[in-house]
């Protein structure tokens, strides 16, 4: 089986944000409350004239050693067989727990709210009929039907990249592997599936 | 973890396009033009749009899409979807919404009444035009206009960019089109330069940030010139916050050293550009020595042959220099030695006369200008002209200065100095401009005429908006409105415009009764809108919303989607069906891609039975005006589509028996069936099952229809023209003026240099998330996405020094003055070091005014409050940064 990771290139991303309108519309998820399940943060570092400007994809990094796993009291947050983290919206108590331990910031609340309204936008189709803490789910759905997630598949700068880390020929092992691409926060110790080429 | 629990969670956890049928489309959110696929499934019983994406199919965008492209499907199901026409309530004003729903034959029955009302003759209508119209509706808009005898068509790009940058680049390459924004190859480059666009790429033009990202990946050195850090100059190497509008002046420096240094290709520059043409100063102009014909087009040239020392006769269109008129070969000498002399006269090279026109345009003058050091310009003109492929970026929105067309121009000049001008890594030619090309060569060598839309590059927009432009085409005798303003305009004086192609000069005018022509008032009473936003498209809201509401104005039609901030000022609405609903009335082109393809849009979910396609509102108004024939001669008359499928298939449709667009589709798939050797079924399928059909690979192109190299570019002498012949031929028309200078010339912005410590230098530019000014920016999603960037997307971009000494922070409330207009606006202040200090920047996307908009009302900053009417007199270009503002807490 293959285990599959993303590489993100931060050299290529000008922040145009396809991947968040990509996943909220694939993934119904509430950009009526400004919530994402990814985004590109904006941020600005020195003085005029040497100022950068970073343009950073976030996403879950789907952790070999998820904080929020770890603290999740019903469970619901779990690891399926492939590695991805994933919860279940039927045991999930809301209890925001998985919020506050994820270091990432990649978990938010699908709440009453979020739930009426994506039922008014999406009727019959709606995806999430119960309050729970939202995150990516690297797009098992679209994963089982051969395609790849629905932020990757769009990036117009193909700043992201999905592959199989084990796979020495892949394009994301080899970024990996040559030491190009790094996980964010590697001191963490939480052993991220998304690496960054910065 | 159970195996069970996991198949639970998957089984719920689906994703839109779960279960979704693809069908193939065009995103209509911005004029790149992107091919998409719409996956359509049921929802609530009904057939609903639920997903988009790239086509992977697509030359273009190579199954890419940005968050427009993404986000678009939400338009079809915008709250505030127009569903029914519309007309205004008796005694409700123009700009107030207030109208009442009708049917289709009471609203065009209102419209014929109000023209019958107003006495309106055709000369006083005008079509307005969004990019839509262009791109789309060109055969069958200048086809209406031409057999209803309306001389006026204003269109939105034009001013802003199509007539007012790409003109500049088109000079030199002969470029022009419905898509003639070059697709450069970025991807195969190695250094690239950007000037003036952070739209054209970075925010956000799919088909070109697929092959930027590219070029970054592969490690290509990336320049940007900004006086801000946009999200294109956040890609840089190197980000050179260069003083707003002197962006001319880097590039004559670069040629400056580059000429001197020999840093360019040597063979393409002697072969293919008319830089080895002979020329001499007359009353201190270069003039090169040719002969012409009747119609003022160019017979001969001289130059020196290397080879033989002997003065040798080019002849006067083609793509080479190597050939002369008795098919002896050459190769012309790029300078004449010293004390050479021919015929009596001294006359040098084009070549020799740029080094001359450039020897003050040293590095350290343009620090003077540019305020980026002598060095660095001078390291760069060195690193560009040794580095092969390079590539200076052709630039996508122009307007901004009186000098745009200079700026524009010297870029290609500059890839022409490197030879790159389709060869990989260069700027590539369409698919489409290649074909015409060709075919237009092939007709010439037959003695054949061309028609107007199969003419290639700039031959189209002459032929076409000359036909504007002459009185003597129409049966009353009256050029466009434009046309007859610039002629008034010259009569009192005053510089007026030369080539007021599909411009809203002299609209206001004409309006309000102060426009003559021959001894009589020249007035419009009747605008006929489609797609088009001029309230928040044009420069300043107050001219447009005067113009729509002046007791002059007999009736206002807009044909809209979702109502824009324009549509408020209407008498009548026409519902119009969005790009997802519609079968397209024709088959296109595939926008700039460089490979040869064609494509088409499908109907992937049903349009409101209340709506039309636009191909219909015309032919019915067409009916409406009894001019049905006509207009079908018409579009016969200027495409390649053939008159008797026109009519039978038309005949169809005007019995009720299908639409005009499946009538106008009909004929087009016919015609492109037959010129690939297939039925119009076969196509239909390939097409509804690809998205595109790529009938040749860019890499086969280049092989044998390569510009210059192959072909004979549409320039007055099929050559590059470094000298322009179309600007020399505007000083023999208008005498000189710096603006239309034939060779190497800079002139500053106007721009107020001595600030008081509150004023600024003004720039402005686009969010990746909106198209400027279109109702596009209700989408929730897209809204939504800026609103998160809320300072940035919406901020006055204003430098930490600047504005602690004017005690402004982020999130203030500011004033913006227009120092030398007075108009002001209120902004919020986002305070960053991502911009000069003498200079602020806002963004483009928002400020909407029509309350039906609900997500974007009243959010940010309308552009257009803060501009006034300037224009440049070569096409009416905007000159929308040329002033400084004045900032207060």
């Amino acid at each position: 089986m293959a285990r599959l990771g993303m590489v993100i290139d931060m050299r290529s991303c000008v922040g145009c944000q396809a991947c968040s309108a990509a996943c909220s519309l694939e993934n119904q998820t509430p950009y009526w409350s400004d919530k994402w399940r990814t985004q590109v943060k904006d941020i600005e570092k020195g003085a005029y004239p040497n100022t950068g400007r970073h343009l950073v994809p976030t996403i879950c990094m789907h952790c070999e050693d998820p904080a929020c796993m770890t603290v999740c009291p019903s469970k619901a947050t779990f690891k399926n067989e492939d590695g991805f983290v994933l919860v279940d919206y039927d045991t999930c108590l809301g209890c925001k727990a998985c919020m506050a331990a994820c270091p990432y910031g990649a978990r938010y609340v699908y709440d009453k709210e979020d739930i009426a309204e994506a039922r008014a936008v999406y009727g019959d189709s709606a995806q999430h009929q119960k309050v729970h803490i939202d995150k990516c789910t690297f797009c098992q759905d679209r994963i089982a039907r051969g395609m790849e997630p629905a932020c990757t598949a769009t990036c117009p700068t193909t700043s992201r990249m999905v592959g199989d880390l084990d796979n020495p020929d892949s394009s994301v092992a080899k970024a990996v592997s040559s030491g190009l691409a790094k996980p964010l926060r590697q001191d963490l110790g939480t052993g991220p599936r998304i690496f960054y080429i910065y | 973890m159970s195996s069970q629990k996991q198949r639970s969670v998957a089984a719920k956890q689906t994703t839109s396009s779960r279960d979704v049928e693809w069908v193939p489309s065009i995103c209509n959110f911005c004029s790149t033009v992107c091919n998409v696929r719409v996956g359509v499934k049921t929802v609530n019983g009904k057939k609903t749009a639920v997903k988009i994406e790239g086509n992977p199919n697509s030359p273009l965008n190579r199954g890419k899409t940005c968050a427009r492209g993404q986000a678009g499907l939400r338009q079809t199901y915008d709250a505030a979807r127009l569903t029914t026409p519309l007309i205004r309530v008796e005694g409700s004003k123009r700009g107030e919404w207030n109208f009442r729903p009708a049917s289709w034959e009471e609203a065009y029955g209102f419209v014929m009444q109000k023209l019958q009302e107003h006495q309106v003759q055709p000369w006083e209508m005008s079509m307005v035009g969004g990019w839509t119209s262009c791109v789309f509706y060109m055969p069958l808009a200048l086809s209406f206009v031409f057999s209803t005898g309306i001389p006026n068509i204003v269109a939105s790009p034009m001013q802003h960019c199509v007539a007012a940058g790409h003109l500049g680049t088109d000079m030199v390459t002969g470029n022009f089109n419905i898509h003639d924004e070059v697709l450069a190859d970025f991807e195969n480059s190695k250094y690239i330069i950007f000037s003036m666009t952070n739209s054209g790429v970075g925010a956000a033009s799919t088909s070109r940030l697929v092959r930027f990202a590219e070029a970054k990946k592969r490690g290509a050195k990336v320049i940007v010139l900004d006086p801000r850090l946009s999200e294109m100059a956040s890609k840089a190497d190197e980000w050179l916050a260069i003083k707003p509008g002197t962006d001319s002046a880097f590039f004559l420096a670069m040629i400056h050293v580059m000429l001197r240094k020999g840093l360019y290709d040597k063979d393409f520059v002697t072969k293919h550009t008319n830089m080895p043409f002979l020329a001499i100063e007359n009353q201190g102009m270069v003039v090169p020595m040719m002969e012409s014909n009747e119609q003022g087009y160019p017979t001969a040239f001289w130059v020196l042959d290397q080879i033989s020392g002997e003065v040798r006769k080019l002849p006067g269109y083609s793509n080479k220099n190597t050939v002369d008129v008795e098919g002896k070969n050459l190769l012309p000498a790029l300078e004449v030695p010293q004390g050479f002399e021919m015929n009596g006269q001294k006359p040098k090279t084009i070549f020799q006369y740029m080094l001359d026109q450039t020897a003050k345009f040293t590095p350290a003058w343009a620090e003077q200008e540019t305020g980026i050091a002598a060095a660095t310009i001078e390291r760069i003109a060195v690193e560009f002209g040794q580095t092969r492929p390079a590539m200076v970026d052709p630039g996508w929105h122009g307007a901004r200065y009186e000098n745009i067309l200079n700026t524009r121009r010297l870029q290609a000049i500059l890839q022409a100095l490197v030879g790159g001008l389709d060869v990989p890594g260069g700027w590539l030619m369409s698919g489409e401009y290649r074909e015409k090309l060709m075919h237009f060569m092939q007709a010439m060598q037959k003695g054949e005429e061309t028609k107007v839309l199969n003419l290639p590059g700039m031959h189209f927009p002459l032929a076409a908006a000359g036909k504007f432009f002459d009185p003597g085409q129409w049966p009353h005798g009256r050029p466009s409105f434009a046309m007859a303003h610039s002629m008034a305009e010259k009569a009192a004086g005053r510089p007026g415009v030369i080539f007021p192609a599909f411009s809203d000069f002299g609209l206001e005018e004409a309006v309000e009764g102060k426009l003559m022509f021959n001894g009589e008032p020249y007035r419009i009473k009747a605008l006929l809108m489609n797609a088009a936003n001029p309230v928040r498209h044009f420069y300043p809201d107050s001219r447009w919303k005067k113009i729509l509401t002046h007791p002059n104005m007999g009736v206002v039609v807009a044909i809209d989607i979702v109502p824009s901030d324009t549509a408020a000022y209407a008498d009548v609405i026409l519902p119009n069906q969005n790009y997802i609903e519609r079968d397209e009335p024709f088959i296109y082109g595939a926008g700039p891609s460089p490979d040869l393809a064609i494509t088409t849009r499908f109907s992937a979910v049903e349009p409101n039975p209340n709506t039309k396609g636009t191909a219909d509102i015309l032919f019915e108004f067409a009916m409406g005006f009894g001019a049905l024939d006509k207009y079908m001669e018409t579009i016969a008359s200027i495409s390649s589509y053939d008159l008797d499928d026109i009519k039978e298939e038309v005949g169809k449709a005007a019995k009720g028996q299908q639409t005009f667009t499946k009538a106008i589709r009909n004929v087009s798939f016919k015609y492109h069936a037959k010129n690939l050797g297939m039925t119009p079924e076969q196509l239909e399928k390939t097409l509804r099952e690809k998205g595109v059909l790529v009938i040749e690979p860019v890499e086969k192109l280049l092989e044998h229809a390569a510009i210059a190299r192959d072909l004979p570019v549409p320039t007055p002498s099929g050559r590059i023209e470094i000298y322009s012949l179309m600007l020399a031929s505007f000083v023999m028309q208008q005498g000189y003026r710096v603006n239309w200078d034939p060779g190497l010339v800079y002139f500053p912005p106007r721009l107020n240099q001595e600030k008081r410590p509150n004023e600024f230098n003004f720039i402005y530019g686009k969010t990746p998330t909106v198209s400027y000014a279109s109702t596009n920016s209700n989408n929730p999603i897209l809204m939504a996405l800026s609103k998160n960037k809320a300072d940035e997307f919406m901020g006055l971009w204003i430098h930490p020094k600047k504005a602690a000494a004017l005690d402004i922070k982020t999130g203030d409330e500011v004033t913006m003055e227009n120092a030398q207009s007075g108009q002001k606006v209120q902004i919020k202040a986002f305070v960053t070091d991502m911009v000069r200090p003498d200079t602020v920047f806002m963004s483009s996307s928002f400020g909407t005014e029509n309350p039906l908009l609900e997500n974007s009302v009243g959010v940010g900053t309308a552009l257009n409050k803060i501009i006034p009417y300037e224009v440049e007199p070569i096409v009416s270009a905007f000159r929308s940064q040329e002033f400084t503002v004045r900032v207060t807490k």
